[in-house]
């Protein structure tokens, strides 16, 4: 199922791809797309109404301009370093026509340490001019990272786009497992631009609490001081207590914590305030909602190859699993 | 007032940890009929006559969260509200009573450079480490850490204490260091209420300026606008007539204060801004002058009267 996921296109404001598996898999309960692209699924079951909420966006590329010779030129949707994204594969619009990000021959590059600039960098789909180009990619089409899917080392799994289809995945399974309860699931849309759709969905299901469920930035490459490293893969769920873009309820995040210790479940809290999610925008939806954030460690966040632990994804579905049944 | 700000000063009011000043603020407004929303903002209202208004500040104020303790003993943290380039060599105190000091690794300046040494390990991860500068007065000025903070919350406890007439709300808001704020209180008020934001003000009254364009003792800065707020002009009008009785310094303020969120909210609202002028703004040591708090709350007064 995850692989199924992370390999849909979703770039943000073209969700329509992951938008449609995902709302395959929730085909037996109620669904619908509102007008920004998010997905809502409502169980309609009783008690506390929840709302679980994970984006389906994923950075990627837009296609700005095709040259006579038929290179694309285009612009990065959503955080990307320039520096990652050189000489890595791309599939481009409905017709997916793979291409290569490419730059000038290091061999032709003046000595110069700083990073390239986006225009200095173009889309290879090996057309020989512009009419041969034109006739597979039009402008404004979007492209993505190409699909890789890879279990390796200590139980990891690297793919693009774990940020965030490893959160919409754990939601699917959520649903499963609490089919009966009142649950709310936003599968949003235009996170990666601005934590956009969550702020429409939140103010459509109005819910009494609200869950984030994210990957978060893993920095434990080279942990020799352990202040800088955000969070560690494989050391569990991670708690966020403040980030750029929210002070998340600490109500919430101690009935977390609870469930965590109760069951035995390993959590950290992300030791870093950088980085912005969804909740923000739930968090001031409505009236009000009070909302925390769950994540995974996820290293090389923005990148063709994002990798989490699988353990800390089965921890994490357990833990929410486990949290849903305690707050009843 | 210098009583009532040592009494604010002294409960945590970190960003999501505001229990204890949540607390206090209960007790002190007790004659009035409490409600909190969501985000336990906390909304107390003196039920009146007339057209609503809201007068509405922060609960919270600058502070510091434990982020990490290493195997040492000494602690890092992250900041929320404050520079933590202007926090070196500054006590702290947790709220279990233990009491450390801020100090930064050798040639860096990074927040995640910084720690705390507590002396022992008494700290946990995600709790908040408070500022251990309790103010002192000088003359008619207090200084101390986050103190136009602390006097936009007295001069909004003085005017809520006061025996006016007009129905008002009284809101102090949660978490709301961050900039965005919840403003889901506003659906719990009726639709025609006015909002009046009491902030601090940036006081240039110093050295080395050669237009002072806000200063300490100069009255109640009354805000023209500010980064995300342009004011009510009818608001703004009414304020200026009380100007023969309270002292009300103009002002365009670079700031970007509480008063956006609300004008643009709930479909709209009539929103000014009021600011108690602050020397040192945001710096490690504010000074305000009693006086001017007194002002601020006098001002917000004439608004209460029917």
């Amino acid at each position: 199922m995850l692989e199924r996921i992370c390999g849909a296109s979703g770039v943000s404001g073209n969700e329509d791809e992951v938008r449609d598996l995902l709302k395959d898999m929730c085909k037996d309960y109620s669904t619908e797309t509102d007008v920004m692209g998010n997905l809502l699924v409502e169980t309609g079951g009783n008690g506390k109404k929840i709302l679980l909420a994970a984006h389906m966006d994923e950075v990627g590329f837009i296609i700005s301009g095709i040259e006579d010779n038929g290179f694309l030129r285009f612009k990065t949707v959503g955080g990307i370093d320039i520096g990652v994204i050189i000489g890595k594969r791309v599939i481009i619009g409905d017709k997916k026509v793979p291409g290569i990000i490419g730059i000038k021959a290091v061999h032709l590059q003046k000595k110069d340490d700083s990073a390239p600039a986006e225009d200095e960098l173009y889309i290879d789909i090996g057309a020989e001019n512009k009419d041969e180009a034109s006739a597979v990619v039009n402008l404004g089409d979007y492209a993505s990272f190409e699909p890789l899917f890879v279990k390796f080392g200590n139980n990891l799994l690297a793919s693009k786009a774990l940020d965030d289809r490893a959160g919409c995945a754990v939601l699917t399974e959520e649903l499963k497992r609490n089919a009966g309860k009142n649950l709310c699931l936003a599968f949003t849309a235009q996170e990666e631009v601005g934590c956009r759709g969550a702020a429409i969905a939140a103010e459509r299901f109005q819910p009494d609490v609200a869950l984030v469920v994210e990957t978060t930035i893993c920095q434990d490459v080279f942990p020799t001081n352990l202040n800088k490293t955000p969070t560690k893969l494989g050391e569990g769920p991670v708690l966020t207590f403040l980030d750029r873009t929210s002070v998340p309820d600490r109500e919430v995040i101690e009935s977390l914590t609870e469930t965590a210790r109760k069951h035995k479940i390993p959590f950290q809290y992300k030791k870093t305030n950088m980085g912005g999610t969804d909740a923000g925008s739930i968090s001031r939806a409505a009236e009000g909602i009070p909302t925390a954030i769950v994540a995974l460690p996820c290293r090389n966040l923005h990148s063709p190859v994002t990798v989490i632990s699988l353990d800390d994804y089965n921890n994490l579905i357990k833990l929410i699993d486990l949290w849903l049944k305690d707050i009843g | 007032m210098y009583d009532l700000i040592l009494e604010l000063a002294s409960k945590c009011a970190a960003s999501g940890c505001e229990d204890d000043i949540r607390r206090y603020l209960e007790d002190k407004l007790s004659s009035l009929e409490i409600e909190y929303d969501a985000h336990k903002t906390l909304i107390a209202h003196k039920k009146g006559k007339s057209s609503p208004v809201a007068i509405v500040c922060g609960m919270d104020v600058p502070s510091l969260f434990i982020t990490h303790i290493e195997d040492s003993g000494y602690t890092r943290f992250a900041t929320l509200g404050v520079d933590h380039k202007k926090l070196s060599g500054l006590p702290v105190r947790l709220q279990n009573g233990s009491r450390g000091c801020i100090w930064c690794e050798k040639d860096k300046d990074e927040m995640t450079d910084m720690f705390i040494d507590f002396g022992e390990n008494t700290a946990k991860e995600a709790e908040p480490a408070l500022i251990d500068m309790p103010p002192y007065k000088r003359g008619n000025l207090i200084s101390g850490f986050a103190l136009g903070n602390y006097a936009a919350q007295a001069a909004v406890i003085e005017s809520a204490l006061f025996d006016s007439e007009r129905d008002a709300y009284f809101v102090f808001l949660s978490r709301s260091q961050l900039g965005k704020f919840s403003t889901g209180f506003m659906k719990m008020l009726p639709e025609n209420t006015e909002y009046i934001c009491v902030e601090k003000s940036d006081s240039n009254d110093f050295p080395g300026e050669k237009t002072v364009i806000t200063g300490v003792g100069g009255g109640v800065c009354l805000r023209m606008m500010d980064k995300s707020l342009m004011p009510s002009r009818s608001m703004i009008e009414k304020a200026l007539t009380f100007s023969e009785s309270v002292r009300i310094t103009k002002e365009v303020s670079k700031r970007n204060g509480i008063g956006g969120n609300l004008q643009m909210a709930s479909g709209g609202a009539n929103v000014i801004s009021l600011g108690v002028p602050a020397r040192y703004c945001d710096e490690i040591c504010e000074t305000v002058s009693i006086d001017d708090i007194k002002e601020t709350a006098k001002l917000l007064i004439k608004f209460l009267e029917v």
